[in-house]
């Protein structure tokens, strides 16, 4: 009965630090209608920060204040100038991956200041004092915490109900343009709430860093304990969040302690996996959005008969490239247009069906697993694309109710549990050193493998070229357009977009199960959710809408270790400085490299561009998506 | 600073916008005489209320220049007009729904030298029914009360000028006429006012001046009489014959 009372106790605690970074979370999406991936990655930094000024012999105090309250607001204040700005009435993609950029930038410039291989720890505050209330020991850090997640949620309270600013913050929410004719400035506003949000996830940060291990990646992605308690609020209600994250600490407590399963390694990271989907399952669905014209720039969809020349033509490239490649090279391209079939997969679900995923690694991994179980032959390939498919349609389920972001969310809690008790549980990589991959259809020597692999990547264009231009096609930008409309003329909304998540979902598992047979044996390691997170950076910002896009990210994709292996000790900053460019030029240029050399040669069809005020975020998706012209190619 | 040869409180001189590739103002000038009611008249899809984003900032001119009191004024944010005395009520119900009548009052106070006390007396003398429903969402009152606590910022903000986009639509006559009664009432307190409104005839009764706007272009100025007489039947005549060739968006 005490042990159940400790869990409870400590439970809660931690459930405490959930509910101050869901609160920040939701503050800023509210405020801005941008879901800040990076939000974890802030406080992250902060705990950094304050690990330093401790280090440099700054007493506690100070040393809180100024990662809490002068860094992390500034952090929110740079973030929203530079980067959410003229993000304006960006695509969901778009919002998405600069959030995800953002992330990497954060979690890159970490490991560049603070070397990763060294242990760091931090001292509770006040220490080991404790004192024990009804026969529960109680650190005064913990007493801190407690006091903290009482005083700031009913702080903010009083803020946004009493404060002008506060008040302000709503209005800019509720009607932008309505605010700024008041004579509010929305753009201040936009940065007091970001500014706010990322004091929380700083506070959240020094609350969390003595509790848990000093490491950049574990500490952003501690914040998907936030995710899920914000979705309990659905991204907008604070009480309701604040309860979520109370509520997670809690079972997440009880499981770590009472649950045993063998086969899962880590209880506590499924749990808010487990924890996201019931609350994706209990949450009310979201209106349809009515069709909204945007600024345009989609870019052409090619003829079958265009199509299959430039197929051709690429073939014959790459087989006189594969004749000529330097042996040293050819699997390092092999495992590049692995890479590209992956993010090929990107291309019907995002650029068409207006999804994202942020685990598509995890689903290429999967993808892998299930063909080096079946051996490599043609139902070996089968299964690679089944299984994953599979998953994906389970996961896809449970959000199709609700808006896009919901998918997303989904996604990388599911690739987060994914990484910590799938790919890293001995029944599944069978032994330490691996799990054996073989090569499908037992095609063998580097040069035929990687014509092989080339040809399929060659085909799957195609094929979703193909679906583009037949009638399920049309299906999917018409949804993009209106959701609505769709709705009224009898389209199923729901099973189109589970096939396209499904489909997209099978293509990666090709993509890894080819993978896989490139590398011949394939660790935990090898499909980190991090990495899905760069894919689907690289995948944006070159074009994700294209295929010539997606396969260009590909081989900068693969170019990256060798720039990092020729640049050395400076390859990680300069890497990193590029991921932030890459994020913050989207801002700018959210077509993606590709899509902005299409726009100068008029590969782009475009509309007028209308005004949109951004209105509250709950009304639909991202509140404007682009409204595709396919009447220009037919 | 432009020369002070001004005679109106804000003018528009050779104004061209749209939206995108879309031109919507061609070459329009416009002055708004200093004090009165200036009503500018015209069918649906005319131009209007891109004329009224263009004064109060929303939307840029692609050419000419906005004149506020004197002072170029192109090209300055929304926000910063409003700080300096535009007061422009826009299409539609122009509130915040998801904030309470209190809340809403409460951003008025942005406009500077009002207090919250200001504000709350101002508005609650003039329309006691805001009172009884100050803890409401904005969202739920009547469409009269929306418009009545929009045109409440109009009357506490006190402004140098004065915008209003079509404050009568969707209202029962009985409510539109007192708006209009207290649109007068602040026009003869001094303000400046430029009214926006698609059916002619009680705009025609309260305006001092009247322009009439048709296809992004200004047709006609002139004293309501005089417009009355010469401008109504043509312009009549072209709403419908524009109507019929260019549909209004829906
Ligand atoms: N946001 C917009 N984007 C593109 N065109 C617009 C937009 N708003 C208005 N228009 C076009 O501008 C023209 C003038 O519209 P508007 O100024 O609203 O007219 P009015 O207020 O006189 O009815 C119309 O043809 C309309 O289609
Ligand atoms: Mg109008």
């Amino acid at each position: 009965m005490s042990t159940l009372l400790a869990l409870t106790v400590a439970g809660l605690v931690t459930g405490c630090i959930y509910a101050l970074t869901a609160s920040g979370l939701v503050l800023t999406y509210t405020t801005s209608g941008i879901f800040n991936f990076a939000h974890g990655a802030i406080g992250m930094i902060a705990a950094f920060f304050y690990w330093q000024l401790i280090e440099w012999g700054v007493p506690t105090l100070p040393a809180f204040l100024l990662a809490v309250l002068v860094l992390s607001p500034l952090m929110g204040v740079v973030v929203e100038r530079i980067m959410i700005r003229r993000l304006g009435n960006a695509s969901l993609e778009v919002t998405l991956t600069v959030t995800v950029g953002l992330l990497l930038l954060l979690i890159a410039i970490a490991n560049t200041v603070w070397d990763p291989l060294t242990a760091r720890r931090v001292q509770p505050f006040f220490g080991s004092h404790q004192v024990t209330v009804g026969g529960v020991i109680l650190s005064y850090h913990q007493l801190v915490v407690i006091a903290a997640a009482v005083v700031v949620p009913l702080a903010l309270w009083a803020f946004l109900r009493q404060a002008r600013t506060g008040v302000a913050l709503r209005a800019v929410v509720d009607d932008r343009e309505l605010a700024a004719l008041t004579g509010a400035s929305p753009s201040t506003v936009g940065m007091i709430g970001w500014a706010m949000g990322a004091a929380l996830a700083g506070l959240a940060g020094v609350l969390l860093v003595s509790q848990v291990e000093l490491n950049a990646i574990t500490l952003t992605l501690l914040v998907i304990n936030g995710y899920a308690a914000a979705v309990m609020g659905r991204l907008s209600n604070l009480p309701l969040t604040i309860a979520g994250g109370l509520l997670l600490g809690v079972l997440q407590s009880l499981a770590i302690g009472y649950v045993t399963i063998s086969w899962l390694n880590q209880v506590q990271t499924s749990i808010p996996m487990v924890f996201l989907f019931v609350a994706l399952l209990i949450a009310p669905p979201t209106r349809l959005r009515v069709g909204q014209l945007a600024p345009l720039l989609a870019p052409r969809v090619p003829s079958a008969r265009r199509s299959l020349q430039s197929a051709l033509v690429f073939l014959a490239i790459a087989a006189l490239v594969t004749a000529i490649l330097p042996a040293g090279q050819v699997a390092s391209v092999t495992h590049g247009v692995a890479i590209a079939i992956i993010l090929l997969s990107l291309v019907p679900m995002v650029g068409y069906g207006s999804m994202v995923s942020l685990c598509q690694l995890t689903f290429a991994g999967i993808g892998c697993v299930a063909m080096a179980k079946t051996g490599g032959s043609v139902l070996g390939l089968v299964v690679a694309v089944l299984a994953p498919a599979a998953v994906g349609l389970l996961i896809a389920l449970p959000t199709m109710r609700l808006r896009g972001l919901y998918l997303s969310l989904a996604t990388l809690a599911f690739g987060y549990a994914m990484d910590d008790n799938f790919f890293s549980n001995s029944s599944v990589m069978t032994q330490t050193l691996g799990l054996p991959v073989p090569r499908p259809l037992g095609i063998d020597g580097p040069r035929p493998y990687l014509l092989f692999v080339t040809a399929a990547f060659t085909v799957c264009a195609l094929g979703v070229l193909a679906l583009r231009r037949s009638t399920f096609g049309r299906r999917l930008v018409a949804l993009g357009d209106s959701p609505a409309g769709c709705a009224t003329i009898g389209m199923g909304i729901r099973s189109t977009k589970l096939g396209i998540f499904a489909l997209s979902a099978g293509l990666a598992g090709l993509g890894g199960a080819l993978m896989g047979g490139q590398e011949g044996v394939v660790g935990y390691t090898d499909f980190p959710l991090l990495l899905s997170l760069t894919l689907l950076l690289m995948a944006v910002v070159w074009g994700v809408r294209t295929i010539s896009g997606v396969l260009l990210a590909a081989l900068f994709f693969e170019l990256i270790p060798h720039l990092n292996g020729q640049l050395g000790p400076v390859g990680n900053s300069v890497l990193s400085l590029l991921v932030g460019l890459g994020a913050v030029g989207l801002g700018k240029n959210q077509n993606g490299i590709v899509g902005t050399l299409l726009q100068k040669t008029s590969g782009l069809t475009k509309l007028p561009s209308l005004p949109h005020p951004r209105r509250a975020a709950d009304q639909g998706d991202q509140p404007v998506r682009e409204e595709v012209l396919t009447g220009a190619q037919s | 600073m432009t020369a002070p040869t001004l005679t109106g409180a804000l003018e528009l001189r050779r104004v061209n916008a749209g939206y995108g590739k879309v031109a919507v103002l061609h070459d329009v000038d416009l002055v708004v005489p200093d004090g009165g009611i200036l009503a500018l008249l015209g069918p649906n899809g005319a131009g209007k209320s891109t004329l009224l984003r263009v004064a109060s900032g929303r939307t840029q001119p692609t050419s000419g220049t906005v004149v506020l009191r004197g002072q170029d004024v192109t090209g300055r944010s929304p926000e910063r007009l409003a700080r300096t005395g535009l007061c422009s009520v826009p299409e539609g119900r122009a509130v915040f729904p998801n904030l309470s009548v209190t809340d809403n009052l409460r951003m008025w106070t942005y406009r500077p030298g009002l207090s919250r006390k200001d504000v709350e007396e101002r508005a609650f003398a003039r329309f006691p029914r805001l009172k009884d429903r100050r803890r409401q969402l904005a969202g739920r009152l009547s469409g009269g009360e929306q418009q009545m606590l929009a045109m409440s910022r109009a009357l506490t903000a006190n402004p140098d000028v004065l915008l209003l986009d079509e404050i009568s639509m969707g209202l029962a006559p009985v409510v539109a006429a007192e708006l209009f009664s207290l649109v007068r009432q602040i026009a003869d307190s001094g303000t400046p006012v430029l009214l926006v409104e698609q059916f002619a005839r009680t705009a025609l009764e309260i305006a001092d001046t009247v322009a009439v706007m048709s296809q992004g272009r200004i047709r006609v100025t002139g004293s309501p009489d005089e417009v009355r007489d010469r401008v109504l039947e043509t312009y009549l005549h072209a709403d419908t014959a524009h109507a019929r060739q260019d549909p209004a968006p829906s």
